[in-house]
């Protein structure tokens, strides 16, 4: 099992890699440090082994039980209390930084702190009345998140505890406290406390691609639009003012958001013929994510209506369910397939056009 | 002592150009240069480095460090965002 060399922590070697990856991700703080560290020690057997696996990626054959979260057990949306914590962080790393707005607090006047306020109750308000789930955990957790953070900084991200927004350095990018934006970083959340999808490869763009339907359909539902009058773009206006480019990221068109001399063309691929294999950015979880994006745009145009409503009914059962952090594209699309069915029944309209478009992006399932 | 710092990845993925920056310490005050050096410390990299970060975590930057001591050896460290200490962090930024 070890090879030929002394093996002198049996633990390190029963528990697989894909083990360790879940418990580095699930386990508490005691957990994750051994699973974090055996990784680690592991290193070079994981990659002795990589070159003889698909990634280390494991196929889920059908439903292995559903990962249910304690939001399942708020059922009257009265009792979801939004308690939003926006943090100055004064253009330094630090984190949270000086809390300048909480709950019920007028605006501050800060461009920055007051749509990260209001963003944040704008997706509460998504998840509490369209998914019954109190806050981000389902538990009523605090909203967190830091405006300012560091110095023209270009990015936003959610660290498994709260949000940080920089302001960029009004070249590239000139805000980050954009909606979509903001859905995004705090759908991160609730696919971590729906049982994670490891942020790498397939199931990161998974995690990447969640975040950015939840991004889009929070915008979509504070503008009440249909599918068919939304824009389907991830981060618009967001970049710089001489950046050729509409948004981040388009489910509509992926590959088509921006092209520019100094940011290139859109990487973004639609369809599993063009998927693209790299080692940059985690294994492309901000390239491949086009695919399940589109997956979802296609399935909207599909079916009409609201993107909150039937296909966002589906996707949200979905992420409940899945139970697999290393989910592939397939299994993904074979529990939104199960989820269709339990919402709308086996050789449903719903159903039929969800395989559809899957289909379209080319996943047969 | 030769400091290169590459930042990549972060909400935009490939969208945002890798950040590059470079710092001969022999060109800085003997006040910089002493925290420079005690901040791009080999064996701290090397330490930070086996932190992966949080694993729950998302969006957050990679750090690529390159540091050539005075004997001429060049030590390579790639960092995720968040296993980086704030105070390293606001001396990057301010680089």
């Amino acid at each position: 099992m070890c090879g030929p060399t002394p093996c002198h922590n049996p633990v390190n070697c029963i528990i697989p890699p894909h083990m360790l990856r879940v418990m580095a991700l699930r386990g508490d703080t005691s957990v994750q440090k051994m699973a974090k560290s055996m990784l680690k020690q592991n290193e070079s057997v994981r990659e002795e082994r990589a070159e003889h696996t698909s990634g280390g990626m494991v196929p889920n054959a059908g439903r292995q039980g559903a990962f249910v979260t304690s939001a399942l057990a708020f059922m009257d949306t009265r009792t979801h209390t939004c308690d939003r914590q926006i943090y100055d962080g004064d253009n330094k790393a630090s984190l949270p930084g000086t809390p300048v707005r909480t709950e019920g607090q007028d605006p501050t006047g800060d461009p920055e702190v007051d749509r990260a306020y209001d963003g944040a109750g704008v997706v509460f308000d998504l998840c509490s009345h369209e998914f019954n789930r109190n806050s981000l955990d389902g538990n009523g957790m605090p909203l967190k998140a830091t405006v300012h953070h560091r110095s023209k900084y270009n990015n936003a991200f959610w660290n498994g505890e709260q949000m940080a927004y920089g302001d960029g350095d009004g070249e590239i990018f000139q805000t980050f406290t954009e909606l979509s934006v903001i859905g995004h970083e705090m759908f991160h959340g609730v696919v971590q406390f729906s049982g994670g999808l490891i942020y790498q490869g397939q199931s990161g763009a998974l995690n990447e691609s969640i975040a950015d339907v939840f991004g889009t359909m929070t915008v979509q539902r504070h503008l009440d639009q249909d599918v068919y009058g939304a824009d389907w773009l991830v981060g618009k206006g967001i970049l710089g003012p001489n950046i050729n480019g509409v948004a981040l990221r388009s489910m509509k068109a992926p590959g088509t958001a921006y092209s520019d001399s100094l940011l290139g063309q859109d990487p973004q691929p639609f369809h599993m013929d063009v998927y693209v294999d790299t080692t940059s950015d985690n294994g492309g979880v901000h390239i491949n994510s086009g695919i399940p994006n589109h997956a979802f745009y296609l399935y909207c145009m599909y079916v009409g209506g609201k993107s909150w409503e039937k296909p966002g009914q589906i996707w949200y059962r979905a992420l409940q369910q899945i139970n697999n952090p290393m989910a592939t594209f397939g299994d993904w699309a074979a529990e939104t397939l199960d989820a269709a069915i339990e919402i709308h029944g086996t050789g449903s309209w719903e159903y039929l056009m969800l395989r559809r478009a899957w289909r379209l992006v080319g996943i047969a399932v | 002592m030769l400091i290169e710092i590459v930042s990549s990845g972060g909400f935009g993925g490939v969208t945002t150009p890798p950040k590059k920056l470079h710092m001969d310490t022999a060109a800085t005050s003997e006040e910089k240069r002493q925290a420079y050096c005690d901040a791009f410390d080999p064996d701290a990299l090397s330490n930070l480095s086996l932190d992966g970060g949080n694993p729950n975590a998302a969006d957050l930057a990679l750090y690529t460090i390159s540091v050539t001591d005075d004997q001429g050896q060049e030590h390579v460290f790639q960092i995720q965002e968040d296993a980086i200490p704030d105070e390293l962090l606001d001396l990057i930024d301010g680089m």
